[in-house]
């Protein structure tokens, strides 16, 4: 085990989901999961800011949604509860109060990505 | 024997989520498809057959809930169970899906213990259903064939006898039918008329029908066969009384523990002067009509048959002269119900019987559309037999 790496993804990943699904799928899986997440996860957040400018309510919701399931699926907690956040924001038709979040979970996707990246290594 | 390997379909439009979901069935021995949004998935099923559907509800273009819907409105996808892929803020959503049909959820992220399980539940239960479907289509196949065979025991076509008009009209309550008619003529020119109706009901009732059914005609044209001096030389009385006689005597002797007995009225028509002997064996009354009225009404002049050994039968004998009409039915006309449960009755039978030019093809049709008219959207509770023969003038 190496300290530096756990410690990294240990503060964005919760290592009790990720390592759950690795035993499921094996390692070889999970690293095509986390490709095909990180692949698919930047068009979605990317879809929140028209969306938002558009005041398309069920768009922004559907992406948030989606973003928050596969965060779910690999531990991703603070991603997970900030997109759920979200995703009843939108669900709510409150997106006027949305402020900054966008930007900070473009953020936590970034972080999330680097530990999965790291973890799947 | 190997096991048929199920055909899944996982229909998500998240990759990451179709693609986990494609692994762990995979891995789980089962064959599986995925689509990427309900209309895909509907395409799918319409081109293969599928055993089981994972269905997320949340998905662009057409969601989870108009799937649902679209299967269980369409008889070809409706048996197919459908498990719905839930997040956990979707509780309420799988509740609305499971009234709406769906089979069961499964929670996101997924726990591949519980996955097994309630896709194993699932498919279980799948094949049961299939199983009892292929039971159920074979016995209704068993029971068309039946039906065929049956209504080979009713004429196909009745006699065609100069002076003399017959009709009838058969319709069963089921697939099978304890009633029955016949009409033939007799080596010696007689007309033979018989109606029937079998106790009970379904495949019983129609099993004892044809027995019924044959006796009485074989006994009638025995001399056909053999015996053929001694059976022209009975009298009509006397030839009724030995086809009732022997008819009875056998089921009641042979098939007694069956407790099946059977409401017959038997005529014999000479077809020259117009005499009419008949037995009425526990059988709705006949009805003789002149100009469309009802003039005589011939009533049981013997118990049912089948039951009680060398019961006693008498043979009554009327005329038929030009213009009559014999109307002879089993009781699912008059006791045949409407929606409000109120039987037809003889009353209304009796103003429809037309007047004196009424042929028996009319007076029958009459009293079919009347009938028909008359139950309505109640179900037909019993078989609907009628026979009517007019002298004509």
């Amino acid at each position: 085990m190496q300290p530096r790496r756990t410690t990294v993804a240990a503060s964005v990943i919760d290592r009790a989901v990720f390592d759950g699904l690795k035993e499921t799928v094996g390692a070889d899986y999970i690293a095509e999961l986390v490709g095909a997440f990180l692949e698919e996860a930047p068009t979605l957040i990317a879809q929140l800011r028209p969306a938002l400018d558009a005041k398309d309510a069920e768009i922004f919701r559907r992406a948030a949604h989606s973003v928050k399931s596969n965060a779910a699926t690999f531990g991703a907690t603070n991603l997970f509860e900030l997109a759920r956040e979200l995703e009843f924001m939108a669900r709510e038709n409150r997106l006027g109060e949305i402020g900054n979040r966008i930007e900070v979970l473009e953020e936590m996707f970034d972080r999330a990505a680097g530990a999965l990246k790291e973890l799947c290594a | 024997m190997i096991a048929k390997q199920d055909h899944l379909l996982v229909v998500d439009d998240n990759k990451v989520n179709r693609m986990l979901l494609l692994h762990s069935l995979e891995q789980q021995g089962h064959c599986v498809t995925a689509a990427v949004n309900g209309r895909e998935a509907l395409e799918f099923l319409h081109a293969d057959p599928f055993d089981l559907v994972l269905l997320d509800i949340e998905m662009p273009e057409m969601d989870g809930y108009q799937v649902l819907s679209a299967m269980k409105q369409d008889l070809q996808l409706c048996h197919i169970p459908v498990i719905m892929v839930t997040s956990v803020d979707e509780i309420e959503s799988a509740i609305r899906c499971i009234e709406m049909g769906a089979e069961d959820y499964l929670p996101k992220p997924f726990n591949p213990v519980l996955l097994r399980a309630r896709i194993g539940a699932s498919l279980e239960k799948k094949h049961l259903r299939d199983k009892e479907q292929l039971y159920l289509h074979s016995l209704e196949r068993e029971l068309e064939i039946g039906r065929e065979i049956q209504m080979g025991f009713l004429p196909s076509e009745l006699p065609q006898v100069d002076g003399w008009e017959i009709a009838a009209y058969f319709k069963s309550a089921r697939e099978v039918a304890g009633d029955f008619y016949d009409a033939f003529t007799l080596p010696d020119g007689n007309l033979v008329c018989v109606i029937g109706d079998v106790c009970g009901k379904g495949v019983g009732a129609a099993l004892f029908m044809t027995l019924f059914r044959s006796l009485i005609r074989a006994t009638s044209t025995a001399d056909t066969f053999s015996n053929r001096k001694a059976m022209l030389s009975l009298t009509p009385s006397e030839r009724l009384l030995h086809v009732i006689s022997f008819t009875n005597n056998y089921v009641a002797e042979t098939h007694g523990d069956a407790n099946m007995f059977a409401t017959v009225f038997i005529g014999l028509i000479n077809l020259q002067d117009g005499r009419l002997s008949y037995i009425n064996c526990g059988n709705e009354p006949a009805l003789l009509l002149k100009h469309g009225v009802v003039i005589d009404s011939l009533r049981p002049t013997g118990p049912v048959i089948g039951v009680i050994p060398d019961a006693r039968f008498s043979v009554k004998e009327i005329s038929m002269e030009s213009r009559d009409l014999l109307l002879v039915f089993t009781d699912g006309i008059p006791d045949a119900l409407n929606v409000d449960n109120v039987s037809f009755g003889n009353e209304r039978m009796l103003k429809l019987l037309g007047g004196s030019q009424a042929s028996p093809a009319q007076v029958l049709k009459n009293i079919e559309n009347e009938l028909l008219q008359f139950i309505g959207a109640a179900e037909q509770f019993d078989d609907i037999t009628l026979l009517a023969v007019k002298r004509k003038a």
